[in-house]
């Protein structure tokens, strides 16, 4: 069973809220969040095995190149470039799709491995731990996320972590995923970027809950969009100076009396609505 | 000889655009026949990679002069491997830009702006 934690706004709680759920339920934590991921943060793993993660990237032979211009032609994100003397290669750009090499007939391309970022694995207290790391300066994050969702045993209960925002990387997060908690909170960012993740996992067919985090005397603002749109919320978490003083420190919500109440009942909330 | 203008319209008294991946359009003056031409700029819209395929729609218009604000990193790594010549905006419109090229008043590009600039 794989619950994804998804926000469409960064910063709202996801983390924050999958890693509580994670600790309470003794779930595996899978951090998708490559970019940024601080899963580690509150779940204090220990790593056993780093794997470097990559793609596949284009070295072209200009002995053997004519300049057909087929491979640049083919490629769809602005790697190769014909400069009328030879092929350039802007490797940064390349999504490792393989058709440049598939449509040379002049056997001039090699594809040759590429680091990106590491994928991490490990345990922590109470399951599996795995995080992917994208390298500063790498605009592809979805290779990584793919070497970390490897790792997915579908058979055990798993709690994925995605990036914020609706781009690929979310996408690729969402693939096979039974439930989306969508993670908000009551601004007017919140809701905007709400209703662009909703709209995500409707077009993916993936059920879907709201928790409002930092839920404050607002809530109204993302509670109307849900009664309109007829959209199920499961839980709110209060708005604190006790939380953001705990978080700040890395430690998780739950060691809180008052907080591990209410993860309790969150926890119960999703994985009843999980298991319909 | 042909110089390419980053436009923001499709009318010789349309402003320059700075932007050069990401400009509008792309306005081709041929300084033989006098005439101009205008092309959609097809790389705008990708989300990374729009320098290369510009610079590869300007080399494959075999254009000998080019204008426009800034030049990104990868863009402008193509453009010097070419024998193509880069310039500076200076001026509103594509004629006023034109003229100021012919009259030797642009400033030649020698090093990149900033990635996404022009995003």
């Amino acid at each position: 069973m794989n619950i994804v934690f998804l926000s469409g706004k960064g910063g709202t709680g996801k983390t924050t809220v999958s890693t509580n759920i994670a600790y309470l339920n003794g779930f595996n934590y899978f951090d998708c969040d490559v970019e940024e991921p601080n899963g580690h943060i509150f779940l204090k793993p220990t790593i056993n095995k780093v794997i470097n993660s990559g793609v596949l990237n284009p070295i072209i032979d200009s002995d053997k190149c004519t300049l057909c211009n087929e491979c640049v032609k083919n490629c769809q994100f602005g790697t190769l470039v014909n400069t009328g003397k030879k092929i350039m290669v802007f490797s940064e750009l390349c999504h490792g799709c393989g058709t440049c090499s598939l449509s040379c007939k002049f056997d001039a391309i090699t594809e040759v491995k590429r680091t990106l970022g590491k994928v991490e694995v490990g345990t922590y207290e109470k399951g599996k731990f795995v995080r992917g790391i994208l390298n500063v300066k790498e605009p592809l994050a979805v290779p990584v996320i793919k070497d970390v969702k490897v790792l997915i045993n579908r058979n055990e209960n798993n709690i994925i972590d995605s990036p914020p925002g609706t781009s690929c990387t979310v996408v690729e997060t969402l693939e096979d995923m039974d439930y989306a908690v969508l993670v908000t909170e009551p601004t007017k960012f919140g809701l905007s970027d709400l209703k662009m993740a909703v709209s995500v996992v409707r077009q993916m067919k993936i059920p879907f809950g709201i928790v409002i985090n930092r839920s404050s005397k607002d809530d109204h603002i993302i509670l109307d969009y849900l009664e309109s749109d007829n959209i199920d919320l499961i839980g709110k978490i209060p708005y604190s100076m006790k939380a953001a003083r705990l978080y700040s420190k890395g430690i998780m919500l739950i060691s809180d009396d008052e907080f591990n109440q209410r993860f309790r009942d969150l926890s119960k909330e999703i994985l009843k609505r999980v298991e319909k | 000889m042909k110089i390419l203008i980053s436009s923001k319209g499709n009318q010789i008294d349309s402003n320059a655009d700075n932007r050069f991946a990401r400009a509008e359009c792309f306005v081709v003056y041929n300084t033989d026949s006098k005439e101009y031409t205008f092309i959609d700029n097809n790389a705008k819209d990708g989300a990374h990679g729009a320098g290369p395929k510009a610079a590869q729609i300007v080399i494959d218009l075999n254009i000998d002069v080019l204008i426009t604000g800034n030049l990104g990193p990868r863009a402008l790594a193509v453009i010097e491997n070419t024998n193509i010549k880069s310039y500076r905006i200076n001026g509103n419109t594509i004629e006023e830009n034109i003229k100021n090229y012919l009259d030797g008043k642009l400033e030649e590009i020698a090093s990149a702006g900033p990635s996404h600039a022009g995003n």
